[in-house]
């Protein structure tokens, strides 16, 4: 985040005693280099504060700031790849020549995230990333829930255990998952259905925005989300990582762990494999058990890496399986039972207790990458790379059900729903550095998609293809960075339906368009920092929206798609302020969206019979909406153990061809934190204990007569996070014990789908142990 | 070195070929449609509900259909008879007062060929089922577990039993008792509960397989 300085800095200061004449003849000299690997850093930028002068370091790294006077100036650096940060100096009578040690938060190893990072550090827009302490505060949560922390994130959720991201107030398909570079398919079909991305393998997560967004697709509205595991190690060594999580609600339990090295012998060579086991049981809300709201989850994965001075190649692959109970409570026949639950003050479930049983109803989910990746430097200035990835994402859907005689016989019971998603990406960029002040990438993707379902009808057989170009660059100033990016896209769905007579029929939709963003970032001053974008960005539709037809389960309604839908289009404007010093540093975005067709399901008020009884019927439909909001974020440090960190979350959202709310839309929340840094105690260091509130105020920004139950009340929850650092002999373990909701508060959220039926889960005590591992190491200079 | 440069003009290559081959198949077929082929609704779907009046000597079928499973359209009540065509947004099932009928509820799958018998399996299932009168919860031990319908003069007792440690009625085999005439049809809405696990002779647990509002009048 950019609230925490992360980067150490290393400054040779002779002490200095004298105090003379007046002498505006000196000289600051310096050089800068990379502290990892002693590389010099050319075109970083320093600014002399008090004097507003600024220039960049020669190819050496070097640097000169003339007739300067004595006294204390700050010099504030800037390069590309680090973090801001700004150092101290004095200047007596003598004329002084510094050295400056940047830790170069990327290695070489791995030239091409070197670039990739390059270009996403200083953008027209914030960077909204999780902490290294965020990231181990949440181990062992979903990826939606570890998500939750970024401002400007909550989550979907249906129940516990299945969450989806979303950004101010828009998620699925308008949002876009990047796990370790490739785009996430397959998680989009349905609210309840979650990311199957494994949080373990990521030591990273950040929400990206405007024109760095366009390189990764046309249909980012509201942002991407990059979950990315560490760089590769570089240096001849074998470290590793164990991770044990506990989590009291659900007696959950997880463990997970990473192994990764460099060979010496063969240079250039890396590895790593990482694994995660996770167990979960029955979920209790403050007052009941929630039957049948286990999960289980394996997962793997392991790179390769290959990386020679000018050349670099990787090869990743991934698995993912979970499998999730489905709220017993949930399972609804129709809309009577729905409503028959609605005025039930807890679920009716003899069965409910505690097991780690998993029966019908659950999904069993799937997904599997393989990406390889290469990378070319023609020239310091040049780069490319190229990017191919498969993915396999499978989903069997067990319903609640009356098995067959058949089924009974043989015990051979095949899922209810079964949905296969073949994706194949191809990406190429080409990116260049400065070339006068101007940094930027081209590229093309590519995307074909293949679907194949069994069972119920949800979606139908498809094959989607999709191909879009893109350029992006950046005009780099002192003061002012302006950034322009375009994209255009086509994309050609051909859906394929399987009729009751036996025979395929076939529709074929074309969709393409054209994505454009600007932006500039202001830097007035060191402490002040202005960002602005604007842009438009489009989806089309997407199977469900377009061809669903029938009863969904779990919400007692009926869904129909529209197949003659366009495309979703929105314009966007941004603008983050930023204010920052040693004591306080205040963070506030503004955003407006404003859509053109906007797709969403829409009720229709009428009631279908069926053998099971009347549904309401749903309409995929498309309106005029726009949805704005507010979001900030502040810390004040008191002193240097106690700090506040207040948070809020706004967003509005109306539709304009019903002139009433837009549906769905998070509620207004704030956070308030009260973290205490406690000193060093015999072995215990880095210990912190912090304090977090948190307030839902109830939607009551919500449409008139659409939903099956008015928005639940506001809510207040408590936690508390203990952390601290061990050091026993060579080995460090850091322990992080946690107690969410701590008064045990029965609360439902607006934006759980499960709010029908039950309350969220009750109070939890979790235990987290981290075990870094230090196997081999040749230098015995790490950590 | 030089293999991964010659793959990634391969790939080069590759991705090139793909993006003109996609502008081709707008002017062409399409490729052909994805295997496997889909296979429509392996399990068991309800479309038919036949409610069988015997008053001794004739039996009168009343039905409600719902040929393509529970997606919606195409819904509708037939009868009373077994061969009639034409859908119905009502149904009346027409009793006579002062007398005593045994009614059996039959599901099917017509879907299936031959003709899938769905009250077979709930029979066989009895103790995870139970049909319900106007959601009501009927009162009694088996074999007297009864229901008088408010709002008409009909009494219905169940007549079959699930054979569990408990034992408890199912309602696949009914005995509708009728007092005297009424002017005003009313509503009788037959309701499936499946209730794994959590029977206990009342409506609210469990979910609903079916449930069909037919209407009744004694004459």
């Amino acid at each position: 985040m950019y609230l925490k300085k992360q980067i150490l800095l290393f400054i040779v200061i002779a002490p200095c005693f004298l105090v003379k004449a007046q002498n505006c003849k000196l000289v600051l000299r310096g050089h800068i280099i990379d502290e990892d690997n002693n590389e010099h850093l050319g075109f970083a930028v320093i600014k002399l504060v008090s004097q507003n002068k600024i220039i960049e370091t020669d190819e050496n790294g070097e640097f000169v700031f003339s007739n300067l006077c004595q006294g204390n100036y700050q010099l504030f650096i800037q390069h590309i790849g680090c973090k801001d940060t700004i150092i101290n100096i004095s200047l007596t009578s003598k004329s002084k020549k510094v050295s400056i040690k940047l830790p170069h938060s990327i290695n070489n190893l791995s030239e091409i995230d070197v670039m990739d990072k390059r270009l996403e550090m200083k953008k027209t827009q914030t960077i909204n990333e999780l902490t290294p302490e965020e990231v181990e505060k949440t181990k062992g949560q979903n990826l939606g829930d570890v998500l939750k922390n970024i401002t400007g994130v909550t989550v979907l959720n249906t129940g516990a255990t299945i969450s989806k991201p979303m950004i101010h107030g828009m998620q699925g398909y308008r949002l876009l998952i990047l796990n370790n570079g490739i785009r996430q398919e397959g998680q989009q079909w349905g609210n309840e259905h979650a990311p199957e991305i494994d949080p373990f393998i990521a030591k990273k997560f950040s929400v990206i925005k405007g024109v760095n967004a366009i390189r990764y697709g046309s249909d980012a509205i509201a942002g991407v989300v990059l979950v990315e595991p560490d760089e590769l190690p570089d240096t001849a060594s074998i470290t590793g990582e164990v991770n044990l999580v506990g989590l009291s609600n659900g007696q959950t339990g997880a463990i997970s762990g990473i192994l990764q090295g460099y060979f010496d012998k063969i240079k250039g060579f890396s590895w790593r494999v990482q694994g995660t086991l996770k167990k979960g049981g029955t979920i209790k809300s403050p007052l009941y058990y929630l039957s049948n709201t286990g999960l289980e989850e394996q997962n793997f994965s392991y790179s390769l890496g290959y990386h020679r001075k000018k050349w670099g190649a990787e090869f990743y692959y991934s698995q993912f399986n979970t499998k999730v109970g489905i709220f017993t409570g949930s399972y609804i026949g129709n809309i009577n039972d729905l409503q028959n639950a609605l005025t039930r003050s807890k679920p009716i479930d003899s069965l409910a207790g505690f097991s780690y049983n998993i029966n019908r109803a659950y999904q069993k989910t799937a997904h599997e990458l393989i990406k390889g990746l290469a990378h070319y430097h023609f020239s310091p200035k040049w780069r490319a790379k190229l990017q191919y990835a498969w993915q396999y994402n499978l989903r069997k859907e067990f319903d609640l059900r009356r098995l067959t005689t058949i089924e009974k016989q043989t015990g051979i019971i095949d899922p209810d729903l079964d949905l296969y998603i073949t994706s194949q990406t191809i990406d190429a960029i080409v990116e260049h550095d400065n070339i006068q002040s101007f940094r930027g990438m081209f590229g093309a993707s590519y995307m074909r998609q293949e679907n194949v379902y069994k069972g119920r009808f949800f979606i139908p057989n498809y094959i989607n293809n999709t191909w879009g170009v893109f350029a992006t660059e950046r005009y780099v100033m002192p003061h002012l960075e302006v950034e322009a990016g375009i994209r255009y896209d086509e994309k050609q769905l051909q859906s394929y339906f399987y009729g009751t007579d036996k025979v395929w029929t076939r529709h074929l939709r074309n969709f393409k368009n054209f994505t454009y963003n600007g932006g500039l970032i202001w830097k007035p001053t060191a402490t002040f920092n202005l960002f602005v974008n604007g842009g438009s960005a489009w989806r089309a539709p997407a199977p469900n929206e377009l061809y669903s037809n029938g009863i969904h389960q779990g919400l007692g309604s009926i869904e129909r798609g529209n197949d003659s839908l366009k495309s979703e289009t929105c314009y966007n404007i941004t603008s983050t302020a930023i204010y920052q010093t040693k004591k306080l540093s205040v963070e506030a975005t503004v955003y407006h969206n404003q859509f053109n067709n906007f797709i969403y399901l829409n009720p229709t008020n009428t009631l279908e019979l069926t053998i099971r009884g009347a549904f309401p019927v749903f309409v995929t439909k498309q309106n005029n909406v726009r949805i704005s909001g507010i979001d900030f974020k502040t810390i004040y440090s008191l002193n240097k153990y106690f700090s506040i960190a207040l948070k809020g979350m706004f967003v509005r959202a109306w539709n304009y061809s019903i002139n009433d709310y837009l549906i769905y839309m998070p509620g207004d929340r704030g956070d308030a934190q009260l973290k205490i840094n406690l000193p060093v105690f015999k072995f215990f260091k880095n210990n912190v204990i912090q304090i977090n509130n948190s307030f839902v105020a109830k939607q009551w920004r919500a449409p008139a007569n659409t939903d099956f139950a008015p928005p639940p009340p506001s809510f207040y929850l408590l936690g508390i996070d203990i952390g601290t650092q061990l050091q026993i002999k060579k080995q460090k373990v850091l322990l992080n014990f946690s107690a969410t909701n701590l008064l045990n508060t029965s609360y439902r959220e607006y934006l759980d789908r499960f709010r029908y039926y039950a309350d969220a889960a009750g109070v939890s005590y979790n235990i987290r142990i981290t075990l870094p591992l230090m196997l081999y190491d040749k230098k015995q200079i790490h950590k | 070195m030089k293999k991964t440069i010659k793959l990634a003009a391969y790939a080069v290559a590759a991705l090139a070929l793909t993006f003109t081959a996609c502008k081709k198949d707008k002017k062409t077929d399409p490729a052909p449609a994805p295997t496997p082929v889909p296979t429509p609704n392996p399990q068991e779907v309800i479309t038919t509900m036949k409610v069988l009046i015997f008053n001794g000597t004739v039996t009168t079928t009343y039905q409600f259909k719902d040929p393509d499973g529970d997606v919606g359209s195409l819904s509708g009540f037939y009868g009373p008879g077994t061969a009639s065509t034409s859908t119905q947004a009502d149904s009346v099932i027409n009793l006579v007062a002062s007398k005593n009928y045994t009614v059996n509820l039959l599901l099917l799958d017509e879907t299936k060929t031959p003709v899938d018998t769905i009250s077979k399996e709930v029979l066989a299932e009895g103790a995870d089922h139970m049909f319900f009168f106007n959601q009501a919860s009927p009162i009694g031990a088996v074999p007297n577990t009864s229901l008088n319908i408010t709002g008409t003069n009909l009494t219905i007792k169940y007549l079959d039993n699930d054979g569990a440690t408990t034992p408890r009625a199912i309602g696949l085999t009914t005995e509708w008792i009728t007092g005297m005439m009424t002017t005003t049809k009313k509503e009788l809405k037959i309701t499936l509960r499946h209730q794994p696990g959590v029977k206990n002779g009342t409506y609210a647990p469990g979910e609903t397989d079916v449930e069909i509002p037919f209407k009744i009048k004694i004459n």
